[in-house]
C-alpha cells in the first residue's frame, strides 16, 4: 500500500490490516467494528458490559448475519457519531508491536477473547488454558456479504495455482517493499500435506461474485511435545488475506474458523509464529544470515557495505571452498528413513518445543525434493548414518529491481551431530548450498545454532520470529530451547 | 536497528544516493455516511521551535526531505495530533490542496488524517515545509545535527513462517563530510572528473589503506568512472597496502567488462599482491581467469 512510503507515517486501519497477514494484532479492531456495528449503540458502560457477556458465551457465540455496513447506514447521525468516537478509542496509535515493550503499552482486542496467556504475565504451570469442547459450533462462521468459504482441493493445479498467485501476490513481506516469499506450488504441497492432513484444513475465502480466492489460512497436523507434554497440535500457517480485502474484519473470521474446524477434529491446541508480538510468545528467535553470494545481495540491498568496506574484501570474506570437507557426506535416501528417525528424535530430546514426527512424517518433511529441501547424511565407512543436515528453499521475489528477479534462499532446517561437529556440518550445507546457486543462507538461532552462526559468519537480522501456543499455558523458554522450525 | 552485517564497520555507510519516490495515499476503501468532526488541529501550536531559522528554496525542500525521514523515528514518542499535523503538511507539500473525498466511515483514521489535511485549504508548499521542519526540529532537536542520516525502514511482518528478515541498513553521509572516495564510491562522475580536472584532487591520492580511487571505481563495478580515471593518467598498476592493483580489485568482484578495459589499457596481469597471488587467483569467475591468462600467455 502506498501509505507504507509516506514519510509521515500515522497508525492508520489501512496500514495495520496491511500487515495482517495472520493472527496481526489488529485483528482486535476488526472485530470490533463488526461487535459495534451489531449492536448499534455504544458506550463506556455498555462496553464493559458486552464485553464481559463476550466472554461468556465465547464457546457459544454466533455472528450475525446480516451486513453491520447496511446496519450502521440506516442509523441517525448522531448515533453514528457515537459510535464513531467509540470505535476511535480501540484505533489511537495501534501499528502492530514489534517488541515486548511497545506490546505491554497496547490492548489486544481480539487476542483477549482467545485462550492465550496475557502479555504481562509470569507462567509457571502447565496445561490447557480452556478445557476441550464438548460441543462444538456446527455451522461455519459468517464472512461479510458477498464472500463465501471454499475448500481448495490443493490437488487440482489450478487451485494450486490461485493459491499460490494469492500468496505471491499478497504474503509476508518487508516494510521497504524490496521482498517478498515466493512460495512455489510444490512447496505449498509439501508444506500443506504431511502425512494426516486434512482438506478442510486448507480454508479459502472467495468473492461470490467472480470466484476469485482472496483469503486463505491453513492447519498443518503436528505431533508437539512442550516440556514433557505431548500433544496433538496443529500448525496453523499461511493466513493471507488480499490487500484490497483486509479492511473487511476477514482475519478474525479466518482464525476463529480454522479454530473450530479443527476442534471439531477433537484437535484444541495449535502451535504458530509471526514477526510481531502478540500475546504471548512463548520463545523468540532471531534469524542470521549466511551471504553466499554478497555481491547480488549488496546490489539488491539485502545487506549493505559500510563507507570503506570494499566489495573486494567482502568477496573474499565469504568465499568458500568448492566441495564438503565431511567424509561420507551424501544425499539421503528412502533407505535411511529409519535411521533419520531415530537420529532426529533422539537429537530433539534435549529442547522443549518440538516435533515428535513418524517415519513417514520423517519421510515426507526430509526425503529430498529437488527446489523445496535438501537432506544429507554421514554415512561411516561400515554403513551407519551418524550425522544429518538439511535446508529447505524459500525464494524471495525482488521488487522493482532492473537485473536480479528472485533471491535465492536457503533456510536450516533440521541438522542432527553425532560424530561429526556441528559447526563442520554446517560449513558443510554453506558449501552445498552455495554449490546449488543459493544466494543467501538463513538460520535461526534456535537449538544450538548459536554454537556456529559467528564462527561461520552470520550476521544478524533485523527480524525477530515469535513461537506462540494457543490454549496452552507453560514458561517461556530461550531460543535454545525451541526445536521446532516451521515453514 | 539491531542488525549488523559481519563486515560492516563503526563508520557511517555509503548511501545509495537519492532516496525512492513516496507514492501518496490510495483510496481507502469502504463506504459509509457523513460524519464530520472538528480535532482542533488549528489550536496546534508547533511554534516553539526556532521559528526564527527560516529557510528558503533548495535548501528549505532538503531541509524538509531530512525532516520527513526522522519522523520516521518519532512515531513513537510524539503524539497523535502531531503526527495528524505533520501529516497534513506532508500531503500539503505533496500533493497540494486537498483534492480526494472523504474516506469512508470506517475507516477512522483515513478520516481523520482527512480532515487534517483539508483543513490547510490553500496553504502554499513553501509555508507547509516550514511549518513541518520547525515542528520536527521541535519534536527532535538533537536530530537536526545527524539530520542527514537516515536508516533504512524498520521491516514489518506479519504472521506465517518465516519472517522477512535482511542484514540492509542503509546510512547516508552530509555532503559536507563527504570525501574523494565518497563520491567515488557512488559513482558521482561529475564531480569526480571535476575535482581532478580543477586539480583539486590529484588522481592517484591514496586512503588510508593505500587505495586509489581507480581501486575504489574497479572495486564498485564504475565502468565508466574507471575510464575517466585512466584518460586522466591514473596509475593503472598502483598497488594498495595490500599490493593489490586496480586489477586485482576488478578480478576478485568479476566485473568482467572492467578487467578487460583494464588489460586493453595495458594493466599487468603477472603483478602479485602481498599473499603471492596473481589477479587470476582471487577470482571465481572461470571466465575472467582464462581473460586474464590469455594477457599474460604471451610473456609466457
Amino acid at each position: 500500500m502506498a501509505d507504507e512510503n509516506e514519510t509521515a507515517p500515522l497508525p492508520e486501519k489501512e496500514e495495520e490490516v496491511e500487515e495482517d497477514h495472520g493472527h496481526c494484532s489488529n485483528c482486535e479492531n476488526e472485530e470490533h467494528h463488526s461487535d459495534d456495528g451489531e449492536k448499534g449503540d455504544t458506550g463506556a458502560k455498555k462496553k464493559k458490559k458486552k464485553q464481559k457477556k463476550k466472554n461468556k458465551d465465547k464457546s457459544g457465540a454466533k455472528d450475525a448475519a446480516q451486513d453491520p455496513l447496511a446496519k450502521v447506514n440506516s442509523l441517525p447521525a448522531d448515533k453514528l457519531q457515537e459510535i464513531q468516537k467509540a470505535i476511535e478509542l480501540f484505533s489511537v496509535g495501534q501499528g502492530p508491536a514489534k517488541t515486548m515493550e511497545e506490546a505491554t503499552r497496547r490492548s489486544y482486542q481480539f487476542w483477549d477473547t482467545q485462550p492465550v496467556p496475557k502479555l504481562g504475565e509470569t507462567v509457571t504451570s502447565h496445561g490447557c488454558i480452556e478445557p476441550d469442547k464438548d460441543n462444538i459450533r456446527e455451522e461455519p462462521y459468517s464472512l461479510p456479504q458477498g464472500f463465501t468459504w471454499d475448500t481448495l482441493d490443493l490437488g487440482n493445479a489450478a487451485v494450486l495455482k490461485e493459491l499460490y498467485t494469492l500468496l505471491n501476490e499478497n504474503y509476508v513481506e518487508d516494510d521497504d517493499n524490496m521482498f517478498r516469499f515466493d512460495y512455489s506450488p510444490e512447496f505449498l504441497l509439501w508444506a500443506l500435506r504431511p502425512p494426516g492432513w486434512l482438506p478442510q484444513w486448507h480454508c479459502g475465502v472467495r468473492v461470490n461474485s467472480n470466484q476469485k480466492l482472496v483469503g486463505f489460512i491453513s492447519a498443518i497436523p503436528a505431533n508437539i511435545r512442550i516440556y514433557d507434554i505431548e500433544k496433538k497440535m496443529v500448525e496453523i500457517n499461511f493466513l493471507c488475506v488480499h490487500k484490497k480485502l483486509r479492511a473487511k474484519r476477514v482475519a478474525p473470521v479466518l482464525i476463529r474458523e480454522i479454530t473450530r474446524r479443527v476442534n471439531l477434529e477433537g484437535i484444541f491446541q495449535a502451535v504458530y509464529t509471526a514477526g510481531v508480538v502478540l500475546p504471548k510468545p512463548v520463545g523468540t528467535c532471531r534469524y542470521w544470515h549466511r551471504s553466499l553470494n554478497p555481491r547480488k545481495l549488496i546490489e539488491v540491498k539485502f545487506s549493505h557495505l559500510s563507507r570503506n568496506m570494499t566489495m573486494q574484501r567482502t568477496m573474499k570474506l565469504y568465499r568458500l571452498p568448492e566441495a564438503p570437507k565431511t567424509a561420507g557426506l551424501r544425499p539421503m535416501t528412502i533407505k535411511d528413513i529409519p535411521l533419520v528417525h531415530r537420529l532426529l528424535k533422539e537429537y530433539l530430546n534435549q529442547f522443549n518445543l518440538v516435533p515428535v514426527m513418524s517415519p513417514e512424517e520423517v519421510q515426507h518433511w526430509l526425503l529430498p525434493q529437488e527446489n523445496i529441501i535438501d537432506t544429507y547424511v554421514v554415512e561411516t565407512t561400515d554403513g551407519k548414518v551418524t550425522d544429518i543436515l538439511s535446508f529447505y528453499t524459500l525464494p524471495s521475489t525482488i521488487m522493482n529491481h532492473p537485473v536480479h528477479r528472485s533471491l535465492k534462499a536457503a533456510y536450516s532446517f533440521y541438522n542432527v551431530h553425532t560424530t561429526t561437529p556441528l559447526v563442520d556440518l554446517m560449513g558443510d550445507a554453506l558449501i552445498l548450498a552455495k554449490s546449488k546457486g543459493f544466494d543467501v543462507f538463513n538460520a535461526l538461532d534456535l537449538m544450538e545454532n548459536k554454537t556456529f552462526l559467528e564462527k561461520l559468519k552470520f550476521g544478524i537480522g533485523d527480524g525477530n520470529l515469535q513461537y506462540y501456543l494457543y490454549n496452552w499455558k507453560c514458561p517461556s523458554m530461550g531460543s535454545e530451547k525451541v526445536g521446532l522450525v516451521l515453514q | 536497528m539491531a542488525s549488523r552485517s559481519p563486515s560492516s564497520s563503526p563508520d557511517s555507510a555509503t548511501g545509495s544516493g537519492t532516496d525512492p519516490a513516496r507514492p501518496d495515499t490510495g483510496e481507502p476503501l469502504g463506504g459509509g455516511s457523513d460524519s464530520d468532526s472538528d480535532f482542533g488541529l488549528g489550536k496546534f501550536d508547533c511554534s516553539a521551535g526556532d521559528a526564527s531559522a527560516r529557510l528558503e528554496g533548495a535548501d528549505l525542500e532538503n531541509e524538509f526531505e531530512s525532516a520527513a525521514d526522522r519522523v520516521r523515528d518519532l512515531v513513537q514518542t510524539a503524539s497523535r495530533e502531531q503526527l495528524l499535523y505533520l501529516y497534513a503538511r506532508f500531503k500539503q507539500v505533496k500533493v497540494g490542496k486537498c483534492n480526494t473525498s472523504k474516506p469512508g466511515f470506517f475507516d477512522f483514521e483515513g478520516q481523520r488524517k482527512w480532515s487534517a489535511w483539508k483543513q490547510l485549504g490553500d496553504m502554499s508548499a513553501e509555508q507547509a515545509m516550514q511549518e513541518y521542519v520547525t515542528c520536527v526540529h521541535a519534536l527532535d532537536p538533537e536530530g537536526s545535527q545527524k539530520s542527514s542520516e537516515r536508516r533504512g525502514g524498520e521491516k514489518r511482518t506479519g504472521f506465517g513462517g518465516p519472517a522477512v528478515s535482511s542484514l540492509y541498513q542503509e546510512e547516508k553521509i552530509r555532503e559536507e563530510d563527504k570525501n574523494i572516495f565518497d563520491y567515488c564510491r557512488e559513482n558521482n562522475i561529475e564531480h569526480v572528473s571535476k575535482a581532478i580536472s580543477s586539480k583539486t584532487v590529484d588522481v592517484n591520492t591514496r586512503d588510508e589503506e593505500g587505495r586509489a580511487l581507480l581501486h575504489w571505481a574497479c572495486d564498485r563495478g564504475h565502468k565508466d568512472l574507471v575510464s575517466l580515471l585512466l584518460q586522466n593518467n591514473a596509475d593503472i598498476n598502483s598497488q594498495d597496502d595490500e599490493g593489490q592493483t586496480a586489477l586485482h580489485y576488478a578480478s576478485a568482484c568479476e566485473f568482467a567488462e572492467i578487467v578487460e578495459l583494464l588489460l586493453k589499457a595495458g594493466a599487468d596481469p603477472s603483478i602479485k599482491d602481498q599473499e603471492g597471488s596473481l589477479p587470476e587467483e582471487v577470482t571465481e569467475s572461470s571466465a575472467i581467469s582464462s581473460l586474464l591468462r590469455q594477457y599474460t600467455a604471451p610473456k609466457g
